[in-house]
């Protein structure tokens, strides 16, 4: 079966048992690999309404038609389960090796089921699968796990861990790889950490069928002269994230002080100069042709990262403006297991709690030395630890500021402020995890482009369509900073596949898998009444910059989400409609 | 006019170097800039003169600041 193995290997946690399924290749064809079959599996597999931390919840770890081929770009592992977070689907990807060693084992994806009684990991080589003892890895960080489990399997050998906010079952911890990579947002580490795993160890040794290797190869190589090593895609590797950061400052969109501000006085000190000026490497996934990633030093802390995400929501928008304490809170959320995102979002608002006198946390914005002890005390569940591990929602229905509790159905916002990127508002109220950049990232049209950020005229269509793409472009597992087209991308796949497929076949998978995940999110009793941002949003006008007395007033929002409804083929409770599902082939 | 353009990214990276001084005629625009720079307009993301967001047809004042970003795609 060229581009899949043909096997899934399913792991009982409760039983202690696995066993070597046949991979559907129907499936296969329909939702491509990475997200959307791992949501078709989880949408299949998963009863309604279950608890997300018990054992029935399933971890699923996937892989892409393209992981393991000459393809570049193509490294990534999709993780999908139901996120603890926020009670919807859940996907992330993660860089590194584990993808492609996993797909070298001989599986397209392992479905992980039940709960262990005791720590345990998983040790996976080819045709050896092992339920190991994990005993003595209990407690221990990302990185201290992975550095154990590499001497025991060997260098080569790649580790997907959790930290003790996973063990602990922080509602955004995370899932770790190759010490600095992070499956990060809603909570696939404590789904981990629920089901007593610590970690699963990979190593593989054979390859991957190419129908036509040659052609493969060359469309391959073409590809990649072409259409990846263009100025559209060097900022990856010149600079990376950080880039973002004056982007955001020069649009207003940065956000700073839990969004209150859309600019920030000490950008320049979390600017992508600042952070190049303490590079020390650079590194790249397995296959990457971009090497995105940033080794730095600063002051006595050392990090792959910061990526702009961190620099934002845990930098500016905690008030800090110190470029080695946010390398250092990066650094402790990586080695204790914590999204940054979320992390940086809970600790801002528990800031603005304090500062408005709702509820004294005892942590003010800018204040660098209880900003480094929130990591600790939020995986250990100490003291205010055991407060900011609810998330950002959860903290806002105990102690109030609702109206700036800046989350969409439980997940904290990245770092882009609305209020400025209208479309990016939209995509953030309709992203099935909640709001999340990675469904569709309309601020590099709008605020970091061309188009006009302060209308709705065209963003419902444009959210629409970076949803199709990513949900397609993700399931074939191609990075996301490879602006490439569909056109591209069926041709790497029918080379491939060996059969013929078009660009608007790709197109049409993106919608399917997006589709099926708002199925999933309806099942478990979500609908129009989710789609919706804070109120701050609406109605707190941004006080500086580009984005000076600005808001997104919710009637437009109203307006263009009913427009996105519509477009999409969804009626006004945000319900699929038949016409839209028998064209998708979901019913 | 004397202009000071800072490319960033690759755009700096290709051309060899980062920061530019310019001088332009009176009532010259962004564009006349990045022709003169030798710019491909599809490369070029975000535009802002003293840290202000413009557009290619914006004109430029004397001794300002023109910053010329990549165009940035992921996120």
């Amino acid at each position: 079966m060229p581009g899949y193995q043909g096997k899934i290997l399913r792991i009982n946690l409760t039983a202690g048992s696995s066993v070597v399924e046949k991979l559907n290749p129907k499936w296969a064809g329909l939702f491509l690999g990475g997200k959307g079959l791992g949501i078709k599996y989880l949408y299949e597999e998963l009863a309604p309404g279950i608890d997300a931390l018990a054992p029935d919840n399933k971890l699923i770890l996937i892989t892409g038609p393209f992981t393991g081929t000459v393809v570049p770009c193509s490294g990534k592992l999709s993780i999908v389960t139901k996120s603890p977070g926020t009670g919807t689907i859940l996907d992330c990807s993660i860089g590194g090796t584990a993808a492609v060693e996993l797909k070298r084992a001989g599986y397209d994806a392992v479905i992980i089921e039940g709960k262990a009684a005791e720590p345990v990991y998983l040790w996976i080589e080819d045709n050896r699968v092992e339920i190991k003892n994990a005993g003595e890895c209990r407690g221990l960080g990302c990185h201290a796990t992975e550095n154990k489990l590499k001497e025991a399997h060997g260098e080569d050998s790649s580790v997907l861990s959790i930290g003790p906010a996973g063990e602990n079952m922080v509602s955004f911890a995370c899932i770790s790889s190759e010490l600095y990579r992070q499956a990060g947002r809603g909570g696939v580490g404590a789904v981990m950490g629920s089901k007593n795993l610590k970690a699963v160890a990979v190593r593989g040794t054979g390859g991957v069928l190419a129908a036509d290797a040659a052609k493969l190869m060359d469309v391959a190589y073409n590809a990649f002269k072409n259409d990846l090593l263009t100025d559209t895609n060097l900022w990856a590797y010149t600079d990376g994230t950080p880039m973002l950061v004056e982007l955001s400052q020069t649009t207003g969109i940065l956000p700073t002080n839990n969004f209150q501000q859309g600019t920030f006085d000490a950008f320049n000190q979390i600017k992508s100069e600042s952070v190049a000026a303490v590079r020390t490497a650079k590194k790249g996934c397995t296959s990457c042709g971009l090497g995105c990633g940033n080794f730095v030093r600063a002051g006595r802390s050392a990090v792959e990262g910061p990526e702009y995400e961190t620099l934002s929501i845990a930098g500016s928008n905690c008030g800090i403006g110190s470029l080695e304490a946010i390398v250092e809170f990066n650094r402790l959320c990586d080695d204790l297991g914590l999204d940054t995102i979320s992390a940086g979002g809970v600790t801002a608002f528990a800031m603005e709690l304090t500062e408005k006198g709702i509820h004294d946390f005892g942590i003010r914005f800018g204040d660098v030395e209880k900003y480094l002890q929130v990591p600790g005390l939020i995986a250990a569940g100490d003291g205010l630890g055991k407060e900011l591990a609810r998330g950002v929602r959860a903290l806002a229905q105990i102690y109030g500021g609702q109206d700036y509790a800046m989350q969409v159905k439980g997940l904290e916002f990245p770092g882009y402020d609305p209020r400025g990127s209208w479309g990016m508002g939209l995509a953030f109220a309709t992203a099935p995890r909640g709001a999340c950049h990675m469904s569709a990232w309309p601020a590099a049209d709008e605020a970091y482009g061309e188009l006009d950020p302060f209308t709705i005229e065209g963003k419902a269509g444009l959210v629409k369509d970076l949803q199709h793409y990513n949900a397609a472009k993700f399931s074939l597992i191609l990075c996301d900073f490879w602006a490439l087209s569909f056109d591209v991308m069926a041709e790497m796949l029918a080379a491939l596949l060996g059969r013929e497929i078009t660009a608007g076949d790709l197109e049409l998978a993106g919608e399917r898998i997006f589709n099926l995940a708002r199925l999933f999110n309806i099942r478990e009793g979500f609908s129009s009444q989710d789609d919706v941002l804070p109120q701050r949003i609406y109605s707190q006008p941004l006080p500086s910059g580009a984005t000076a007395g600005k808001t997104l007033p919710e009637a437009d929002f109203k307006n263009m989400l009913a427009q996105y409804y519509s477009l999409r083929g969804w009626d006004e409770s945000g319900q699929p409609g038949q016409d839209k599902l028998n064209l998708l082939g979901l019913r | 006019m004397r202009v000071a353009v800072e490319l960033k990214g690759p755009l700096a990276v290709s051309r060899g170097e980062k920061h530019i001084i310019l001088v332009v005629p009176p009532r010259a625009t962004v564009r006349d800039v990045l022709i003169k720079l030798g710019l491909d307009e599809k490369h070029v993301g975000l535009l802002a003169i003293n840290n202000v967001k413009v557009n290619l047809d914006s004109c430029l004042g004397e001794d300002v600041n023109l910053t010329v970003f990549p165009v940035v795609a992921g996120g």
